[in-house]
């Protein structure tokens, strides 16, 4: 790694500079414990990523691709689609998401808040994910109406994206 | 391990010149006792001083609570998380933390990585609202820089982000080039990200000031 900046650059810049303080991070007024939030949190996060799991099961299966040949077309490990799939306890890493996003056409931003990647999800977005997630049944085909419902969610998610 | 990024200069206040100093990636136990036995004895002395955190923020005691060396630790078992220092005169002058597996929100490379600056505090000797008479200038803005440089190196193109503390947003805004983006009301912060070509503005030569 080589520093961008020269020596002459900093006495410039630096003898320029208004004499501020410039720290960045979380401030002391929003630190600490905030049990109730949290506890509130973690749950949401549970359940979207049950709906990531769903959304990424069915993809798969509308495609007719196995864990190994999903794994494989979208650059990704076939422990990390398994484990997306099955389990909501598991943190997704980003570079997954985004290759998961990539290769099935679907909004970054808004799979990465499935994911519970993000500090902050839309409401309705987390209502509408709890909602697909609790239609589909665990099985190895898709039926009818888990197409149509998987239809749907990919094209709110991909609206959303857009907006 | 500690490694050395380069060599730079920081503005001693009290005489005007400049002084060397120089930039390091993986903070370690000089560091970190740097921050415990110096930096923490001031910050917790200076928030005392104050009786609720809005006043506590206008002094630039925010920080007090900072778990640096817990978070260094952390880093270095985790990947995409690296520290990084600026040290002068033996010591440690400013510390940033800074996290790879962000994505940006910004045109024209939205959902691309960048480097998230997640803590960035000079020393609180150097903090003109902190003490009377700081003495160096400059660790912000070389730390700044430093993870532009870092973001090229990985490919980022330059991109950065953070969220600044209060006081800090006018100089992020106005100075550094950063886009305001929003509010995040989860953090309570202003968030700002720096584009590629914001960035390279940033670390513009000296030819075109």
């Amino acid at each position: 790694m080589k520093l961008l900046i020269s020596k002459d650059w900093l006495r410039r810049k630096i003898a320029a500079d208004r004499d501020i303080d410039i720290e960045a991070g979380r401030p002391l007024s929003t630190a600490g414990p905030e049990p109730d939030v949290a506890v509130i949190a973690e749950q949401k996060v549970v359940q979207l990523r049950v709906a990531l799991g769903v959304l990424v099961r069915q993809l798969r299966q509308r495609d007719r691709l196995s864990i190994a040949e999903l794994a494989l077309r979208a650059q990704v490990s076939e422990d990390e689609v398994r484990r997306v799939e099955h389990d909501p306890h598991y943190t997704a890493r980003p570079r997954l998401i985004f290759q998961l996003s990539h290769y099935f056409n679907v909004s970054l931003a808004n799979l990465s808040q499935i994911a519970g990647a993000t500090h902050a999800v839309n409401r309705s977005l987390y209502n509408e994910a709890v909602r697909y997630a609790a239609r589909s049944d665990d099985v190895s085909t898709l039926t009818e109406g888990e197409r149509r419902d998987l239809d749907a969610f990919v094209a709110m998610l991909n609206e959303r994206g857009k907006a | 391990m500690k490694q050395l990024v380069g060599d730079v200069l920081l503005l001693n206040r009290h005489t005007g010149e400049f002084e060397p100093a120089r930039v390091v990636r993986e903070i370690d136990e000089n560091n970190f006792a740097d921050f415990e036995q110096r930096w923490r004895p001031t910050l917790e002395h200076r928030r005392a001083d104050f009786d609720n955190h809005r006043a506590a923020a206008a002094g630039n005691a925010q920080d007090s609570h900072w778990d640096w060396v817990g978070k260094a630790k952390d880093a270095r078992r985790a990947m995409g998380q690296e520290t990084f220092a600026v040290e002068c005169d033996g010591h440690t002058q400013g510390l940033m933390l800074v996290d790879l597996t962000r994505f940006a929100r910004l045109d024209p490379h939205m959902g691309r990585e960048l480097v998230y600056i997640e803590l960035l505090a000079s020393a609180p000797w150097n903090r003109h609202r902190t003490v009377a008479g700081p003495k160096y200038k400059g660790a912000g803005r070389i730390l700044i820089a430093t993870a532009i440089s870092l973001s090229v190196d990985e490919g980022f193109e330059g991109r950065i982000a953070l969220h600044s503390l209060t006081q800090a947003e006018s100089w992020y805004r106005d100075e550094a080039g950063f886009t305001d983006v929003e509010f995040d009301h989860l953090k309570k912060m202003r968030y700002f990200e720096m584009t590629a070509a914001q960035a390279a503005a940033f670390v513009e030569n000296q030819e075109n000031p």
